[in-house]
């Protein structure tokens, strides 16, 4: 990208106390007049990501660039920014005037520019009768324009929005939406926009950043996150009805999906082989680096380094030796991590941050892998209650944490190899509900359950291999319960996604 | 509500939203007897004694009346140490009379004594008192609003022998009170009369070559040659056996600073010794025949002066009192720091105690020690003049309350005042001086231990006066409310009135006074 | 009427389970308030004796003209004037007319100088523990534990603390000889200490109140540009602002009603020493009120008592009153909305500007 991103995320990260971690590792580079989108469930993080931007949370770890400069430590108040809040946050005891006029008049900007500003706003946004009414004689939408007035009199590159539609009616919400966007394109304006509502997603942005427990699990156009989802959780986080995923069996050259046996191209299965033998040594070289010595080791050898002379003494230079040994030894990640470093006698340091970014890997590989895959966690997931005992019970966590990590990875290892050694191979499968076609000599035959009329369309529920799945079709053709419907399904609207990391596995490779 | 409800509660009810005024200690809840209707007859013609009805009361055949298990309700002022000891009297009394009159005692704080008298008696008399015991000065306040009641009836009825030349007749007098008619009553039973005393260290005072003071002039000459020794470095003093082990004499160091009369400028008692009884012993009058104040005479300004000359001296010599806010002067009493103070006499037993194991019997203790000076004489500046010798100081009297109907309560009434009257050996360990006359001749009081060590020290019972009977008392003397004469005391030493004469001080809190007396009209 | 019994016993049903839970409250209001509140006006207009009910008279303004206007009385003793040395009446200062007065003036001086303090004092610690510093629970209720305990026990406390004399525990401590009770000052000082223990009820009211403010509202502050002095102006205070409106009032009525604290500390002194004719200079209206009530042991005086305290009552009333004001729902005019049209109306005719 020619031009310099206006806002840029180098590797932001924001713990809370406890070690709760709200964003995870995230990369992101707004451009001007971009309408970015964050979208996620709620707890995603993306209202932290707004607010990090905004200098509302100090930010944990990484490194904010806002035109260019660093400006993690940059006060709210010099970021020059505009917000708008999901509750609006207008001053009650002003009126919509002096509401508006708040953050000039906090600048001390001449009153007769302020007026003209406010007024010109007022007019964009229609609040003129409004003017001298207090923020609690207001409706919703009304409030929510004086919130939007607030910020664009401001005149700042960059509009920060938090949900701010939320808390408008479905119908006021269709109307703002599309006013919104029409204000952003006159103002030239960037905005970062927090929804947790994907139709608002779709329909505002350019670019689109899907979130999902802390992590960024994809950026793109809308375009792109609704055609090329990039894992389970995008797949089924984006469109409305959800994307129907079901599992399936890859055999010989079909892909059986409950009753019904779909043909694919070849090489689609031949990507879904690479793609497990890949992941088979990935998580081989994760468990390998979990249970290895060479973790400990190096543990031991940074205490011990501490003191000082260590390092030059013969019983350092024997460990230092040992070391090296044991990480030709082990290969895999390690052995690419120490060569990363690029250096023939590496110092503490060196060994100080090899071992802080194992350490990471180790952590956030067993929660990235299942942040994308929430789909097939949902089921799995009994709501747990925190208990006031459970704080003097960390050690022990994280015990258990270490080895519900080792569990995961030999899960996983089992299945790849299952995979790899059996004629036929457990996927999952997804297609979106418009994909199916109902045709009266259609192969895939189903017997409906239940008939969802939309007035536009009617959506079509029957199961398929025990799970729920929806079709839409129009309205000319009537469909009862309990009849049966023949569907065709086009080869390039089938998704394979890997169970296990929940990565969609492309069609070419 | 805690006082009289409705009538007090009205308007402050209205505007107090959060804060109580701090109640009228022991007033009683009532709401009934707003006006009560049977009071009037007897307000009006306190002294119609025998009016038409029959009397209850029985005599038998020595004509003595007979008395069956009659209840008397009666409130003392004396508590504290006094309290106990007229306790005993009380219980003595309960048991000699057993089966024919008890008496209930109850105690007042002094400053609610007026106050819950009037109250009950007026809103509440189902539990008003029969009898009271209060302070002899102050029972014209309650005389003149019909609380009080002229005791000749009673004293008639319970044919006890009563005298008016019985008692001292300088006291007495005053307790005879003059009604709306213009004659002249009894009010106040008599029963003791008391001031404070000044304690002095007579063994300093001699080691240094002077002797106890017995006026005026001897009484500076003392303080002035001591305070003049102690700057110069030859003052010689005995600290207590805490500082001083060996009771070695000691002799102070050059610019010692040495205040030997000690004087609280807070206390209530300091104000009754030094600034009224000192006004009088000057000739001074407190009050005039219609009660008004009258102690605004050149004697006076004279007196206090002099009295604020010795605290700041404006020629050169030595200070002799030390302006001093606590009432605390016992302990430097006992160092030698302080040379003279007033106290009360009952705190005279514990005294003797501390000092005794304090300086030592060797020393002579307490005996030795510490002199006990009856205050004439002390003050007079000229000490030939008739009043110097006068002593103004308290009497306790018993009176009743117009809500005793009984012929037989009020017989009985006079029965228990007559007996605790002639108690006077043991009412004597309280510091207080007898009244009646031949009491002073009773060789079971003059042999008593209270007699010699304390009793004959207190001052001749002639010389003592109440200083004036006013229904104003408060408004002239102003003891508990820092107006009248207790005022100018004040105002005599404080510094932020220094530049005040004397005359401006006694003439405005003159006109003061008038001006409450007259607020209260 | 079509179900007119059914009504009557359905509505009349929940209105007497109603007046049965308010009669109690009703009683006592009768009982205490209003009953007393008008015998109390009654009196006013009356000499009233309560020791001798055939002294009681109706004077009509009589006793609000006496403590209200009038200067100067003559010395009366039994109804009759005293004559000075030149043969006139006798005329002194009225001392009903000065206490009143002066004692108003101090009370409200006082308040002047209390309510701020006992508003801002309890804000600034509410502000500081709403950030949660460490052990601030413990901090909250050390603010609070002071105002549970009775006047005359703090009180009493302080008297030694502050003692005049040199071993008071103040005076021993500094080795200082401050006659704290005895100089105006000074003496005002130590009462207004002596209050201080009783913020803690502001204190609650204040802490509750900015619990309350949205959060957003600072945030939103903030992107404005706000320094932390305009974030407390234009957040904070208009968040707390029926909090700080109870807490003011609250605040100014207790303490236009001071009473136990000089009482306990002060007894009314120090004297003024350059006025006789005034009252001791921490004498509060409700004080002097007390002293007519108790002190004079003359009980001739009601009427003229019931007249003060209805005239303070109304005072207190009226300064009560300004809360309506204050509280009351603001309504946005039209001044913006006009200017807007006459904008947009000038600018369609002169576009070029």
């Amino acid at each position: 990208m020619a031009e310099q991103p206006i806002i840029s995320l180098k590797n932001v990260s924001k713990r809370y106390s406890r070690g709760n971690r709200a964003v995870k590792d995230l990369n992101l580079d707004i451009a001007r007049r971009d309408f970015l989108v964050l979208v996620g469930p709620s707890g995603c993080g993306k209202s932290t990501t707004l607010r990090m931007i905004a200098g509302l949370e100090e930010i944990s770890d990484g490194e904010l660039y806002l035109d260019g400069k660093f400006a993690n430590y940059v006060s709210p108040q010099k970021r020059n920014l505009a917000m708008v809040f999901q509750n609006y946050a207008l001053y009650p005891q002003l009126t919509v005037y002096d509401n508006i006029a708040f953050s000039l008049k906090i600048r001390r900007v001449p009153k007769e520019e302020i007026k003209t500003k406010v007024f010109e706003a007022a007019k964009v946004l229609s609040l003129g009768p409004y003017l001298d009414r207090y923020p609690k004689e207001l409706s919703g939408g009304q409030m929510q324009r004086v919130a939007l007035g607030r910020a664009i009199v401001k005149d700042c590159p960059v509009y920060l929005m938090d949900e701010p539609l939320s808390n408008l009616d479905a119908k006021l919400r269709v109307q703002m939406r599309s006013e919104i966007v029409r204000l952003m394109k006159r103002l030239n304006g960037t905005c970062v926009y927090v929804t947790h509502d994907q139709t608002e997603a779709m329909t505002m942005a350019t670019r689109i950043v899907v979130m999902n427990e802390g992590y960024v699990q994809q950026i793109g156009t809308p375009d792109e996150v609704y055609n090329q989802p990039a894992n389970l959780f995008v797949a089924t986080f984006i469109g409305n009805p959800p994307m129907n995923v079901v599992e399936g069996q890859i055999d010989d050259d079909s892909l059986v999906v409950g009753d019904w046996k779909l043909s694919l191209p070849s090489e689609r299965f031949a990507a879904v082989k690479k793609e497990y033998e890949r992941n088979h040594s990935r998580f081989l070289e994760v468990l390998n680096l979990q249970q290895g010595q060479v973790l400990p080791l190096l543990r031991d050898f940074l205490k011990k380094s501490k003191k000082g002379k260590f390092l030059t003494s013969n019983e350092g230079i024997e460990a230092l030796n040992n070391l090296k040994a044991k990480i030709e030894e082990e290969g895999g990640i390690t052995k690419r991590r120490y060569q990363e470093l690029g250096k023939e006698s590496p110092s503490r340091d060196d060994f100080l941050s090899l071992l802080n970014g194992l350490e990471t890997t180790l952590n956030e590989f067993r929660d990235a892998a299942l942040s994308s895959r929430t789909y097939l966690r949902k089921e799995e997931t009994v709501a747990k209650k925190k208990k006031f005992f459970d704080r003097f019970k960390k050690k022990e966590e994280g015990k258990s944490k270490e080895t519900e990590l080792t569990k995961f990875l030999t899960e996983a290892i089992r299945f790849y190899e299952q995979a790899m050694t059996n004629p036929s191979v457990s996927v999952l499968v997804g297609f979106r509900a418009e994909s199916l076609v109902a045709k009266k000599d259609g192969p895939l035959k189903a017997k409906i359950d239940l008939v969802e009329p939309l007035g536009s369309s009617n959506y079509l529920h029957f199961p398929l291999n025990g799970k729920d799945v929806i079709a839409i079709t129009g309205v000319k053709q009537r469909y009862q319960a309990q009849c049966e419907v023949g569907f065709v399904l086009p080869d390039e609207d089938i998704f394979i996604f890997d169970p296990i990391t929940g990565r969609r596995i492309e069609k070419k490779e | 509500m805690k006082k009289p409800s409705i009538l007090l509660g009205i308007g402050l009810s209205f505007a107090l939203a959060s804060c109580t005024p701090g109640g009228v200690p022991g007033l009683t809840d009532s709401t009934e007897g707003e006006q009560p209707s049977q009071s009037e007859d007897k307000t009006d013609n306190p002294t119609s004694s025998k009016p038409d009805k029959e009397s209850d009361l029985k005599y038998d055949q020595a004509g003595n009346p007979i008395f069956e298990n009659v209840e008397i309700d009666f409130w003392s002022i004396s508590i504290g140490s006094d309290g106990l000891i007229q306790k005993e009297i009380v219980d003595a009394f309960n048991e000699e009379y057993e089966g024919k009159i008890h008496v209930n005692r109850a105690e007042r704080r002094h400053d609610e004594f007026s106050s819950a008298i009037v109250n009950t008696v007026v809103n509440d008399p189902e539990n008003a008192p029969d009898i009271v015991q209060g302070h002899g000065e102050r029972i014209r306040e309650l005389q003149s609003q019909g609380i009080y009641v002229p005791l000749e009836e009673a004293i008639e009825l319970s044919k006890i022998d009563y005298q008016r030349s019985n008692y001292f007749e300088n006291i007495l007098d005053d307790l005879y009170l003059e009604d709306d008619s213009g004659s002249e009553h009894l009010y106040g039973f008599p029963l003791d009369m008391h001031s404070n005393v000044i304690i002095a260290r007579k063994d300093i005072i001699e080691k240094n070559g002077y002797e106890v003071p017995t006026n005026h002039q001897e009484f500076i000459e003392v303080c002035q040659g001591l305070a003049d020794k102690a700057y110069a470095g030859t003052y010689q003093y005995l600290p207590t056996a805490q500082t001083n082990p060996d009771l070695e004499w000691m002799t102070s160091s050059a610019g010692t600073e040495l205040y030997p009369w000690f004087m609280s400028i807070e206390a209530l008692d300091d104000a009754l010794t030094y600034a009224i009884t000192g006004a009088v012993q000057n000739g001074s009058k407190m009050v005039d025949e219609r009660g008004l104040p009258a102690w605004n005479t050149q004697s006076t300004i004279d007196y206090f002066e002099q009295m604020r000359e010795y605290m700041y001296p404006s020629d050169g010599k030595r200070p002799l009192i030390r302006r001093s806010l606590s009432y605390e002067f016992i302990s430097d009493f006992y160092k030698g720091n302080y040379i003279f103070a007033s106290t009360g006499p009952w705190n005279l037993t514990g005294y003797k105690t501390i000092f005794d194991s304090a300086i030592g019997l060797g020393q002579g203790g307490f005996e030795e020690g510490v002199a006990i000076m009856p205050i004439s004489n002390l003050f007079a500046l000229d000490e030939n003049s008739e009043d110097a010798s006068k002593i103004v100081g308290t009497a306790h009297a018993f009176s009743l309350t117009r809500t005793v109907e009984s012929d037989t309560v009020k017989a009985a009434c006079m029965v228990f005042a007559d007996y605790m009257s002639k108690q006077y050996v043991k009412w004597m360990e309280g510091g207080h001086l007898p009244m009646l006359k031949s009491a002073m001749e009773d060789p079971a009081l003059l042999e008593s231990d209270i007699y010699k060590n304390i009793g004959q020290y207190l001052g001749n019972p002639e010389d003592f006066t109440l200083g004036g009977v006013t229904e104003y008392y408060s408004e002239v003397f102003g003891l508990e409310m820092n107006q009248g004469l207790n005022e100018v005391w004040h105002q005599t030493f404080n510094t932020q009135t220094q530049n005040k004469s004397i005359s401006d001080i006694v003439n405005e809190q003159y006109l003061n006074s008038l001006s409450i007396i007259s607020d209260y009209q | 009427m079509k179900h007119g019994k059914e009504k009557a016993v359905y509505y009349g049903k929940s209105y007497l389970t109603a007046l049965l839970f308010l009669l109690p409250l009703l009683a006592m209001f009768l009982l205490f308030f209003l009953i007393p509140f008008i015998s109390g006006i009654n009196m006013s207009f009356y000499h009233y004796n309560l020791a001798d009910p055939s002294d009681t008279y109706f004077v009509g303004f009589e006793n609000y003209k006496y403590f209200l206007f009038t200067k100067e009385i003559p010395v009366m003793i039994d109804g009759e004037p005293v004559l000075g040395a030149d043969g006139e009446p006798l005329m002194v200062a009225n001392n009903s007319f000065y206490s009143f007065w002066y004692s108003l003036l101090y009370t409200f001086l006082f308040a002047l100088v209390i309510v701020p303090v006992s508003i801002f004092l309890p804000l600034l610690l509410a502000s500081f523990l709403k950030k949660k510093p460490w052990g601030y629970r413990l901090w909250r209720s050390l603010i609070f534990i002071p105002s549970i305990f009775a006047v005359s026990a703090t009180g009493t406390a302080f008297v030694y603390l502050f003692s005049n004399s040199e071993d008071g525990f103040i005076n021993a401590l500094f080795n200082t000889h401050v006659e704290w009770l005895n100089t105006p000052l000074t003496a005002w000082f130590v009462i207004l200490l002596l209050c201080l223990y009783g913020i803690g009820a502001n204190f609650i009211i204040l802490s509750a109140g900015l619990e309350n403010v949205p959060k957003s509202l600072y945030e939103s502050s903030l992107i404005d540009g706000c320094n932390s002095w305009q974030k407390f102006l234009y957040v904070t205070l208009p968040g707390i602002k029926y909090q700080l409106s109870v807490c003011l009032f609250t605040t100014l009525i207790g303490y236009m009603n001071l009473y136990g604290q000089n009482r306990v500390l002060t007894m009314g002194g120090p004297s003024d020493f350059a006025h006789p004719e005034r009252p001791g200079v921490t004498h509060t209206v409700i004080y002097v009120i007390q002293d007519y009530l108790t002190g004079s042991g003359k009980f001739s005086l009601m009427g003229r008592i019931s007249a003060v305290c209805i005239v303070f009552g109304l005072f207190v009333a009226a300064l009560s009153s300004i809360r309506l004001f204050v509280d009351r729902d603001k309504k946005g005019g039209n001044k913006h909305a006009k200017e807007y049209r006459e904008y947009f109306a000038k600018k369609e005719t002169h576009p070029a500007q």
